[in-house]
């Protein structure tokens, strides 16, 4: 077996990443407590369902155009509680899509959802709608949906593209509370812009672990805070080093 | 005014998506639904063209045999309209979302974590730019660490560093929004255009 | 029959995303490589099939929401026969039929065009609200915003020539920094939750815990 040149040090990053991933599993399995901080945005999801519920207006779902990436698994968590919530409160979910594959996959969690929550009867396959692949189509019908069922809450979670914007501005005019994120963190200031709350790049990536806190979730936020500590440390080192005319970390680093 | 059917056609169209603007109505509706329907028929065309072209054809004539996993995947993806065996429907789909983790993290590790990385580590805090630089990639950062109590001391630290990386991207959103309104300007300025230039001839 | 329905979706998730994950590392053996480009290829085929599907939903919601009478039920005739007959013309006659290019030129390429051109109705009115300083975060935004709208455009050097400066200040440090920092993280999101997949342990997407 032999290595491409110049990936020695992100197969030593993998590692250590899927070490501390096990780790973290292993002791939040055995029942230690783990801690993950505040995140309004997932704090809002239960606000967001309650006032649909009290006004008897859907919620909106969607995670934009983008292609089936880890945004869109990251969305999936969020979904799978939302539409949770959505069938033990008797309101209606809209889930509207723009790829087949997650079409599909959008079917099995909902009607999932609706099983687990004791209400198989209340799914209806009707509200899980493919609406087109096509950005701008699919921007269109967005429109005629918020203007003729009117959601009372617009949860836009996954990889968006120039939709974004005109989702989220469309949700704001009907007075939707809106709660978006998305790891493309070129999209974010356009949630900024117009959504009550908005889960910035790695919030998102969050999801699992701090809604549903399965051990295997919150295992992989240890994880990714151990990268981002060695980061830190990279780059404080790295820098520091590189004034003084030394570039261990930089040499380090392309090997 | 010009005189031909098609830039008639594109211009009632373009008023009839415009009259959203004012509000939901019939023209719009109409528009709507005709866009919605067409955009699925063309891709549903350039989805047959793309599976004939770059799988059936090769698999055909050149005996590329490896294409056949994707079109028995394909076909086993089909039976999602058969509610009896619809379950095998879920096998390609397992086999979609696991390429599709693999070309994420593979994107992810290279351009957007490591090489992040590497263009910041070379740089010299011999200016005050350069320190601005390397102190706001670390506010940003410790703002997306999450594993901390919030009430310790080391979580107020991590907080309140954080706190600064929350108000430099307000500036980076501030900056995109800025630069980004012009850019949108520039396509409704590009309808306009096509309306009163190309169809009224009302500008030169 | 039910590790076909519950166990080969996932493991094959694992195998798929392991050999196109391992390919970015690993030159031999040459299996992983071109196994990896496989993958890739068949990815955008299958993907083309699940528009089919995708495309078979619509018409069954627009069917049924004519059967029921539901809200604006008479338009979905309109993308029924839409998205029939311009399926058809464009399979059997292919896309360069004069047909299927004058639809084309005509009406989609307008609709199209028109509909993003709203994106700058709604981004202004987005960023006047956003602009609005009702706190500390807001207040950032709006003076970030406006000196680089302001930067952009001849006015603004006729006003100040300094907003040009700033601007591109703006844009090459705060800007591109903050950017950084948040891409740092987003992708060690990614990887956390991709190696979540590769590793087999999510079946949330196919329905289950």
């Amino acid at each position: 077996m032999q290595l491409v040149a110049g990936t020695l040090g992100k197969v030593w990053f993998l590692i250590a990443f899927t070490v501390i991933f096990w780790f973290f599993v292993d002791r939040t399995a055995k029942g230690h407590k783990l801690v993950i901080r505040r995140i309004a945005g997932f704090d809002a999801l239960d606000e967001a369902i309650g006032r649909c519920t009290e006004m008897g207006r859907p919620v909106h779902y969607t995670f934009g155009v983008g292609e089936l990436d880890a945004n869109v698994l990251a969305s999936f968590d969020v979904l799978g509680y939302v539409s949770g919530q959505c069938a033990r409160m008797d309101t209606d979910i809209i889930i509207t899509n723009a790829l087949g594959e997650v079409q599909m996959m959008t079917e099995e969690i909902v009607r999932s959802a609706y099983v687990h929550a004791g209400k198989p009867d209340a799914y209806k396959a009707d509200n899980v709608r493919f609406v087109s692949s096509v950005q701008t189509a699919y921007m269109s019908a967005i429109l005629g949906i918020f203007q003729r069922e009117r959601p009372g809450a617009n949860l836009m979670l996954g990889p968006f593209f120039a939709e974004s914007m005109m989702l989220a501005e469309a949700g704001q005019q009907i007075g939707a509370i809106q709660v978006g994120g998305t790891g493309r963190t070129i999209q974010v200031p356009f949630f900024i812009a117009a959504c009550d709350y908005t889960l910035i790049g790695d919030e998102l990536f969050v999801a699992g672990a701090y809604i549903g806190r399965k051990p295997l979730q919150v295992g992989a936020v240890y994880a990714q805070d151990f990268g981002k500590w060695l980061t830190l440390l990279l780059i404080v080192a790295g820098t520091i080093l590189a004034t003084s005319g030394n570039n261990f970390v930089t040499d380090l680093m392309k090997k | 005014m010009s005189a031909s059917p098609g830039v008639w056609l594109a211009a009632i169209f373009t008023l009839a998506i415009y009259s959203f603007l004012y509000g939901d109505n019939p023209v719009y509706k109409f528009s709507e639904h005709l866009f919605v329907g067409l955009g699925a028929a063309h891709m549903a065309v350039m989805g047959w063209e793309s599976m004939f072209n770059r799988a059936w054809t090769p698999l055909y004539t050149k005996g590329e045999w490896w294409w056949s996993g994707a079109i028995i995947g394909g076909i086993m993806l089909l039976t999602r309209w058969f509610r009896p065996i619809q379950w095998i429907s879920r096998i390609p789909l397992g086999f979609m979302m696991g390429v599709a983790a693999g070309l994420s993290a593979r994107s992810a590790i290279d351009s957007q974590f490591w090489r992040q990385i590497q263009s910041t580590v070379t740089m010299k805090l011999n200016t005050t730019n350069n320190i601005v630089y390397v102190v706001i990639v670390v506010c940003t950062l410790a703002y997306f660490l999450f594993a901390f109590n919030e009430k310790s001391g080391l979580g107020q630290g991590i907080k309140g560093v954080g706190l600064v990386g929350q108000y430099m991207m307000m500036i980076a959103f501030g900056a995109s929004l800025g630069s980004t309104i012009m850019a949108r300007l520039s396509l409704v300025i590009g309808r306009l255009d096509f309306l009163f230039k190309t169809w009224l001839g009302v500008l030169k | 029959m039910k590790i076909l329905r519950s166990s080969v979706p996932i493991w094959l998730g694992v195998f798929g995303g392991s050999i196109v994950l391992l390919a970015m590392f690993i030159k031999i053996p040459v299996h992983v490589g071109l196994w990896s480009k496989w993958f890739l290829e068949w990815r955008v085929i299958l993907a083309s099939f699940a528009l089919t599907l995708g495309a078979g939903n619509l018409l069954r919601i627009h069917a049924n929401r004519i059967r029921m009478k539901r809200e604006a039920w008479m338009y979905s005739y309109v993308t029924i026969v839409a998205l029939i007959g311009y399926t058809v013309l464009g399979i059997l006659f292919k896309r360069t039929h004069p047909v299927y290019s004058f639809i084309f030129d005509n009406a989609y390429s307008p609709l199209s065009a028109t509909v993003f051109s709203i994106n700058a109705f709604y981004i202004s009115s987005a960023c006047y609200r956003a602009f609005r300083a009702r706190n500390g975060h807001a207040a950032v935004l709006l003076l970030s915003g406006v000196i680089v709208m302001l930067g952009s455009v001849g006015i603004g050097y006729a006003i100040w020539p300094g907003f040009n400066t700033m601007t591109q200040w703006i844009m090459n440090y705060p800007n591109s920094a903050a950017m950084r920092g948040m891409n740092i993280g987003a992708a060690l999101g990614i990887i956390g939750v991709s190696l979540r997949v590769i590793f087999g342990l999510e079946r949330g997407h196919l329905g289950g815990e």
